[in-house]
């Protein structure tokens, strides 16, 4: 319960819609479950089950399309160059202690949703790629490219609040 | 292996999604390689912190309840029913079996009550319809000769009326009283007429089959009543249907020309008012 009450929470962004959210998935499980279907994995169906109703009422109004496209593997593999190096870091793991969770949250939140979801799926909640390629019906190669771009993102966020409170140091 | 590699494997090494074999090669370079080393703890300490931070969230206490209140919550029977009508084919075969016996009743039952009272009232329609037409000359234009004309041909009765000079349209019933008793040296009574839409309209007199028969005419709104007033009548009124109306004795059969009906009550004695009408329970109403 608290798992996906999280996860929805930082997708959704609302308190009152990630409690519809949440009871939603579980009434689609409970319908599901009364026409005795075997499930083999409950927390990734779980999650698959609260990722579709997210994505479908969530962002149905959005005329935009998904902020990632859908790159196969090997293009995400020549995308990485230095990128991951040269990128603004933290040095230590005191500057991490010092950084405020409403930083964490407010960069999280920041985050494209397509890359937010991938993120609260494989940092948080520690799926595999192949369980969340399962979820979102996309291949392994966009999840990975998804996880790549996401994490570069809010490490920049991350990195961006720690020299605003002075603790980045050169 | 070397950082290049490092670099192409980053997350996968950090998310363990690599084989066992890459995963040594990697650990094996992170060993002698510093700043690969440095970066990956980096990176772990990132994902470390992003994960704390969302974990402290906790799902609400009232959640819970709230989800298991909506998952006992019965579907309204609406819903039910569209439910079970279009998934459950026997639910589907007992509604239909259930629709059918309704619309037989509706259609052999209820609509043959129904066309009985349709026949009863086109009837009575038709004749005051008839009645109109063949009378309205009397009522309004004072052309008896005409209604002469009609009469034989429409009940197929012998009808003769007085000379038009003698038909009169005062609209009082004294008037009238007096004219018939003239005509037929009868003493004549006619109803009392209270209601206030209830309107004399004129009396003639009438020869049918060989009986002089007043006719006194109202309307009822824009309803024409006549009144046929049986002063020697040999009408046996031990046919019709009795109806105790009041202090009157009210009969109830068929009428002249057999497609209408009638009611007559009698009154002091040997006096006898016969009625035709539209309504006949309205009738009553109207004059007792």
């Amino acid at each position: 319960m608290d798992a996906l009450y999280r996860s929805a929470l930082y997708l959704v962004k609302n308190e009152h819609k990630a409690d519809d959210l949440v009871q939603e998935t579980f009434l689609k499980a409970f319908k599901f479950l009364k026409n005795n279907k075997e499930i083999d994995n409950t927390k990734a169906w779980l999650f698959k089950i609260l990722m579709n109703a997210f994505i479908n009422q969530y962002r149905k109004d959005k005329r935009e399309p998904s902020l990632v496209d859908f790159d196969n593997i090997e293009s995400f593999h020549e995308s990485i160059k230095e990128e991951v190096f040269i990128s603004p870091i933290i040095e230590n793991e005191a500057e991490f202690d010092e950084l405020l969770d409403a930083d964490v949250k407010k960069a999280l939140e920041e985050l494209p949703d397509d890359f937010r979801l991938v993120i609260l799926l494989s940092t948080v909640e520690g799926f595999s790629y192949k369980e969340i390629s399962k979820m979102l019906e996309c291949p392994i190669g966009t999840v990975m490219s998804r996880i790549y771009r996401g994490r570069k993102l809010l490490r920049e966020r991350l990195a961006g609040y720690a020299k605003k409170h002075g603790y980045e140091r050169e | 292996m070397n950082c290049t590699d490092v670099r192409k494997y980053f997350y996968a090494f950090l998310d363990s999604e690599l084989d066992v074999e890459k995963n040594i090669e990697i650990l094996a370079h992170v060993n002698m390689c510093h700043a690969c080393g440095i970066k990956i703890e980096r990176e772990r300490l990132i994902q470390k912190r992003v994960k704390e931070t969302v974990f402290k969230v906790k799902a609400p206490a009232y959640l819970e309840q709230e989800i298991l209140r909506s998952a006992e919550r019965k579907p309204n029977f609406f819903t039910q029913f569209i439910k079970n009508f279009l998934l459950r084919s026997r639910f589907a075969l007992v509604s239909g079996i259930a629709t059918a016996i309704i619309l037989i009743a509706c259609f052999f039952v209820i609509q043959g009550k129904l066309r009985k009272n349709n026949i009863l009232y086109l009837a009575e329609t038709k004749y005051h319809d008839y009645i109109m037409k063949r009378l309205d000359p009397d009522i309004r234009f004072q052309d008896t000769k005409s209604m002469l004309g009609h009469f034989p041909n429409q009940i197929g009765l012998n009808v003769t009326l007085p000379g038009v000079e003698q038909n009169i349209q005062l609209q009082n019933t004294k008037a009238i009283v007096e004219y018939v008793q003239k005509q037929t040296g009868l003493s004549v009574t006619l109803p009392d007429i209270i209601k206030e839409n209830v309107k004399l309209m004129g009396a003639t007199l009438a020869k049918i089959n060989g009986i002089n028969i007043p006719l006194v005419f109202y309307m009822i709104d824009d309803t024409p009543i006549t009144l046929a007033v049986v002063c020697n009548s040999d009408i046996d009124f031990t046919k019709m249907k009795e109806v105790m109306a009041g202090k009157m004795v009210v009969y109830k059969g068929p009428g002249f020309c057999g497609a209408c009906q009638i009611v007559g009550w009698k009154e002091a004695g040997t006096q006898y008012v016969m009625v035709s009408m539209l309504d006949s329970e309205k009738m009553i109403r109207t004059f007792l």
